[in-house]
């Protein structure tokens, strides 16, 4: 239900009547005790406010005041309820005393009473005041709205009479009005029996708006006090209608004593105004709402298209949307929510997760596994009354049964419905289907799986081949060499006992085969080493780099006696890695250096480095024989040589080591050269 | 101190072009006197411990060196080795690996079982020869051993 929202504090308005009526009478009272007339007639010789409509003002503003502090407000405040039901009873006492005043006056006047005896009734006054007959009466239209006040107040708290409560404020109203407007047109008063004191008038006028509020929320004043586009209308439209006809009618009739123009000329002229004055109303009201119903069309259509696009959107997209009331039956399921179970929404609204599933079995929709559904339609339940009563939503993956076998993986989130007011007003959820997620999740898991097998049978692979080439490089190591040893040994032998009965040829031959088996088997411990050094492990190590190359030079040196070598040595950083593998990189690189600068006088060997970008890089520079640059890709290559045996010895074994080796380090490793202008070796050794 | 039955070298050597150097060079360097030839690991234990065939030798009069080959058949040279050094009678006898292998492997588990030396057979014969002299120079002539025989 939709409460309407007060723009003001009726009460408050109710109140400060009350007080202002109350302390009117007690000046009115206090006026004529003193004999002040101006106080009792306002203006000399017009009608003056009787003692006891004064008195009976008071209790009228006690009243008002009284009801409208027992008025419930919408602000919630407990401890009133004490002070409130004093103020009812004893605003409801004075309402009943107005009334009976009032309706006494009025019985008397029927009775023939015409006089101020009722006055003397209910306020005793000296003998000789009231025999000198110029004090005013109450007057009867002031007790008929009296006793309309005094019963309207009297029944203003209950609601069922509240067409009569405005019937009463309203006759009380009209006679008020009838009352003001004999001020402004003069004559005779239309209800005879005294004319009402002009105070007392706009009092009562006053008494009449504070009783409409003790009733704010029924009737008039309802719709007055809305803020719908009625309310805002009837502020806009009551106070001109009110005022427009009487002060049309004044002027009239001000035109008319002034001899302007005759009685019938003056009432056309009135009736011709007031249809001006109220077509001009009715027009600039029709403009007013017109404008409001176009805006409010306007509105409806932009509220249309929302909802048919929230419409589509829900019905459209690939998740299950429900709704359930405060009881947990279904309001509202998209089509996907429906698809899921190959239903219809007539299976879910207005129905609980168990009697929707009821629903199913008797339709027997036959895509889901009904029985395995079971446990679902009571957790539905369950998590619906969690809800309910704990407003935390709910994240969970659900599984669905398919008839067929088959599953449906399902992330459902279910949370609260809040209403207007902040109170939990049912539950809705989303199903979304991550069937393709959780199959490709198992299938990653199975893949993983079936990888570290995999790789572990590549590893037992690799290390069964591992230790068939060490068993075949062991018998290269052994079993080669043996018959080499024998051919050279037995050559040699020949040699030595036959050697004299030979000729030369076949001294020649023999010494050949000598040659040839000795450099086989240099052959063998070179590919050897090369081997070792392959699947040898990295120790990584920091060492001193400059050290090392002295130690690997002293070494070197011994076997250059009798050559005059320039070395030169930079400043070389330290670095990391394994000190063996780095130490036969630096023999290979320096042992070249001195092998190939044979012929040069005087040699020169630099070993330097240099920091390019982010990398270490060592070289070794010689002016010795170099090579053609077009042959430089054979260089690193096993048994590549660039040069002649007869020029300089060697397997071409060297610096396929290393290659291997500084390739296991990360780093890599580039020479430059010309033919007879040396060359240079660098190399890095990773980051 | 020579016992009439002792030998001086026992040369254990499966392999006959090898064995042929191997004497040639003894010869050469005058070292081929009382050289005794086993042909696998088994016979060479006999020889030692003085079994079966070999009961006129004593263990007692052990060789005063061996030169031992690693690959032998049904006993090989690494096993044949540990047997000396674990008998309390053999294991001051100086025992000389003289083979084809450089492997790594094979000269650290030599060492472990107590090798007195471990030379790898050069291809070259003449660095052989050299090898060979030496090797019988050193522990026949040079190397004192301790007194009171085996």
């Amino acid at each position: 239900m939709i409460s309407l929202v007060y723009p003001k504090r009726p009460d408050r308005v109710a109140k400060a009547i009350g007080l202002l009526i109350v302390s009117l009478a007690v000046i009115v009272l206090a006026g004529a005790a003193l004999g002040n007339e101006t106080l009792v007639r306002v203006v000399p010789h017009w009608p003056g406010m009787a003692r006891l409509t004064a008195l009976t003002l008071i209790l009228s503003g006690v009243s008002l005041w009284c009801l409208a502090h027992a008025l419930p407000t919408h602000t919630t405040d407990s401890n009133r309820s004490g002070k409130s039901s004093r103020a009812l009873i004893v605003g409801r006492i004075a309402a009943a005393l107005v009334a009976v005043i009032g309706f006494s006056r009025n019985c008397l006047w029927i009775g023939g009473a015409t006089d101020g005896s009722l006055d003397a009734l209910w306020l005793p006054l000296p003998e000789s005041i009231v025999a000198s007959g110029s004090l005013p009466r109450m007057a009867l239209a002031t007790s008929i709205s009296f006793w309309c006040l005094g019963c309207a107040m009297l029944i203003a708290s209950r609601r069922r009479f509240s067409g009569i409560f405005q019937l009463f404020v309203m006759m009380a109203g009209g006679i008020g009005l009838l009352s003001l407007s004999r001020y402004l047109y003069g004559g005779a008063p239309l209800i005879p029996n005294a004319q009402m004191a002009i105070h007392t008038t706009l009092a009562l006028l006053f008494v009449c708006a504070g009783t409409m509020c003790l009733r704010p929320d029924g009737g008039m004043m309802a719709l007055l006090l809305s803020d719908t586009e009625g309310g805002k209308m009837a502020r806009w439209l009551l106070p001109p209608a009110l005022v427009g006809p009487l002060l049309v009618g004044w002027l009239r009739l001000w035109g008319q004593r002034a001899g302007w123009y005759e009685t019938e000329a003056g009432l056309s002229l009135f009736a011709i105004s007031n249809v001006v004055f109220f077509c001009t109303l009715i027009l600039m009201t029709g403009v007013l709402l017109h404008r409001g119903d176009l805006e409010r069309r306007k509105v409806e259509e932009t509220l249309r298209e929302s909802q048919a696009l929230y419409h589509s959107l829900v019905e459209q997209m690939p998740v299950g949307v429900f709704r359930k009331d405060e009881q947990g039956r279904f309001v509202f399921v998209n089509s996907w929510f429906c698809n899921l179970s190959g239903s219809k929404p007539k299976h879910f609204l207005g129905l609980t997760s168990v009697e929707s599933l009821r629903a199913l079995k008797a339709d027997s929709i036959a895509m889901l596994d009904l029985e395995k559904t079971e446990s679902l339609a009571a957790s539905g339940i369950e998590h619906h009354d969690q809800i309910m009563r704990t407003g935390q939503r709910i994240e969970l993956d659900e599984e669905r049964f398919l008839a067929d076998g088959r599953r449906r993986y399902l992330h459902v989130v279910k949370s609260p419905i809040y209403d207007a007011e902040g109170r939990i007003a049912g539950s809705q959820g989303t199903l979304i289907d991550v069937t393709e997620r959780k199959l490709a999740e198992e299938e990653v898991r199975h893949l993983n799986a079936d990888l570290e097998q995999r790789v572990a049978k590549r590893t037992a692979e690799l290390e069964a081949v591992n230790k068939e080439l060490e068993a075949f490089s062991y018998s290269v190591s052994h079993d080669l060499r043996a018959p080499l040893r024998a051919v050279n040994g037995f050559a040699i032998m020949a040699l030595e006992d036959f050697g004299d009965g030979l000729p030369p040829e076949g001294r020649r031959q023999l010494k050949k085969i000598c040659d040839g088996s000795e450099r086989m088997g240099q052959l063998i411990d070179d590919l050897l080493t090369f081997a070792r050094l392959s699947r040898q492990p990295v120790n990584q190590q920091d060492m001193n780099t400059g050290r090392l190359v002295q130690d690997v030079l002293t070494e070197l040196q011994s076997q250059q006696e009798g050559r005059s070598i320039d070395l030169h040595i930079g400043d070389l950083p330290a670095c990391r890695g394994d000190i063996a593998l780095l130490k036969q990189v630096w023999i290979n690189l320096l042992s070249n250096a001195f092998k190939y600068t044979r012929g040069k006088d005087p040699a020169v060997v630099e070993v330097g480095y240099a920091h390019d970008g982010n990398a270490d890089i060592y070289f070794v520079r010689d002016n010795g024989a170099g090579f053609d640059m077009q042959y430089a890709n054979k260089l690193f290559g096993v048994f590549q040589r660039l040069h002649r045996a007869e020029e300089f010895e060697g397997t071409g074994v060297g610096l396929a080591i290393v290659q291997r080796v500084i390739h296991r380090h990360g780093g890599r490793v580039w020479a430059t050269a010309a033919p007879g202008k040396g060359a240079t070796f660098y190399f890095t050794l990773g980051n | 101190m020579n016992h009439p039955n002792e030998i001086e070298i026992l040369l254990v050597e499966d392999n006959p072009e090898d064995l042929e150097l191997t004497l040639r060079a003894l010869r050469k360097g005058n070292l081929a006197n009382r050289i005794e030839i086993a042909r696998d690991g088994a016979e060479a234990l006999e020889m030692i411990f003085g079994q079966n065939g070999y009961a006129e030798r004593s263990v007692e009069h052990g060789p005063r060196v061996i030169f031992l080959d690693l690959k032998l058949p049904k006993i090989d040279g690494l096993e044949l080795l540990q047997r000396l050094k674990n008998d309390p009678r053999t294991q001051r006898i100086p025992v000389v690996m003289l083979t084809s292998s450089k492997e790594q492997k094979d000269i650290v588990e030599s060492y472990k079982l107590g090798v007195n030396s471990y030379i790898v057979k050069p291809v070259n014969f003449e660095r052989f020869v050299a090898a060979v002299q030496e090797l019988g120079v050193y522990w026949l002539l040079l190397n004192q051993r301790p007194a009171g025989g085996t």
